[in-house]
């Protein structure tokens, strides 16, 4: 028995399938079903990978050129931003006197006294909600591009008579130090001693101020 | 016997020749719509408006420190 003949056992069953391989039905159905396996092997081994890729580099292509057009737009805007930026620098302090990163408690008292003072009026009472005094900076946080706001509430009465309370609204609200009104209420001053021709009125404000919480 | 031996043959070489060529399909057409663009490369590309409110900054300008 040379190297390339198979065993007895084997030829055995070789010989039973060579009348079955020869008739002209199973021919037909084993073209059909070993096309079909083939096309299926070679689709999935050969045919998928090359097509995908083709398919994958065609999309990298598309997607690469829509990246340049808005990595463009992008650049296009950051340095219009930049020149707006470098156009209004002389006035961005003014944000940070307006809402400063630190609560500045004592710094509202002192200038809502102050304009009590220049308006004449007498500011009775000033209270304000708990806050820090001065806040220390985390080395933990990122910076980020949204800025947080805390507020600070305060209650103020003063009293006086209508053109000085008026006049101190209209301060109030010329602040560069951003205040917010809650609520007003006037009521008519009973406490104080009453004047010639002047009414007095008491005023109570519910304030916010801000500061902010990066 | 040997007929339904055959359809049977038929019909598993059938369906894996079905589910060969969808699953191929359906690869290639995930290929074609998963961007090839990263996370990172994504936040890079947000829109950005250079558009500042300079009228407030005017305002706050004007007012006053007491």
């Amino acid at each position: 028995m040379d190297k390339f003949s198979l065993p007895l056992d084997y030829r055995k069953y070789y010989h039973s399938l060579e009348p079955m391989l020869v008739k002209p039905k199973t021919k037909q159905y084993s073209t059909v079903i070993f096309f079909m396996l083939t096309v299926a092997l070679f689709g999935w081994y050969a045919i998928r990978p090359t097509i995908q890729t083709i398919l994958a580099l065609r999309r990298e292509i598309v997607d690469k050129k829509a990246l340049n057009i808005q990595m463009d737009e992008k650049i296009n805007a950051l340095v219009e931003a930049q020149s707006i930026l470098e156009h209004v620098r002389p006035q961005l302090p003014v944000i940070g006197k307006s809402i400063p990163s630190n609560p500045g408690a004592v710094d509202i008292a002192r200038q809502l006294t102050t304009l009590g003072q220049e308006v004449q009026a007498s500011v009775s009472a000033l209270q304000m909600g708990s806050t820090a005094i001065l806040l220390t900076a985390t080395g933990s946080a990122l910076p980020s591009s949204i800025v947080k706001h805390t507020t600070i509430p305060l209650t103020l009465s003063l009293e006086g008579p209508f053109p000085t309370l008026s006049s101190f609204m209209k301060g109030l609200l010329a602040m560069q130090r951003i205040i917010t009104i809650d609520s007003i209420s006037f009521s008519p001053n009973k406490s104080g001693v009453p004047q010639a021709g002047i009414n007095g009125i008491r005023l109570q404000l519910k304030l916010n101020a801000f500061y902010q919480n990066n | 016997m040997k007929k339904e031996s055959d359809q049977d043959l038929l019909l598993i070489a059938v369906f894996t020749f079905i589910t060969v060529v969808l699953w191929i399909y359906f690869e290639l057409v995930r290929t074609t719509k998963t961007s090839t663009n990263t996370s990172t490369v994504n936040q890079l590309i947000v829109p950005l408006t250079p558009k500042l409110d300079t009228d407030t900054l005017n305002i706050l300008t004007t007012k006053k420190q007491y």
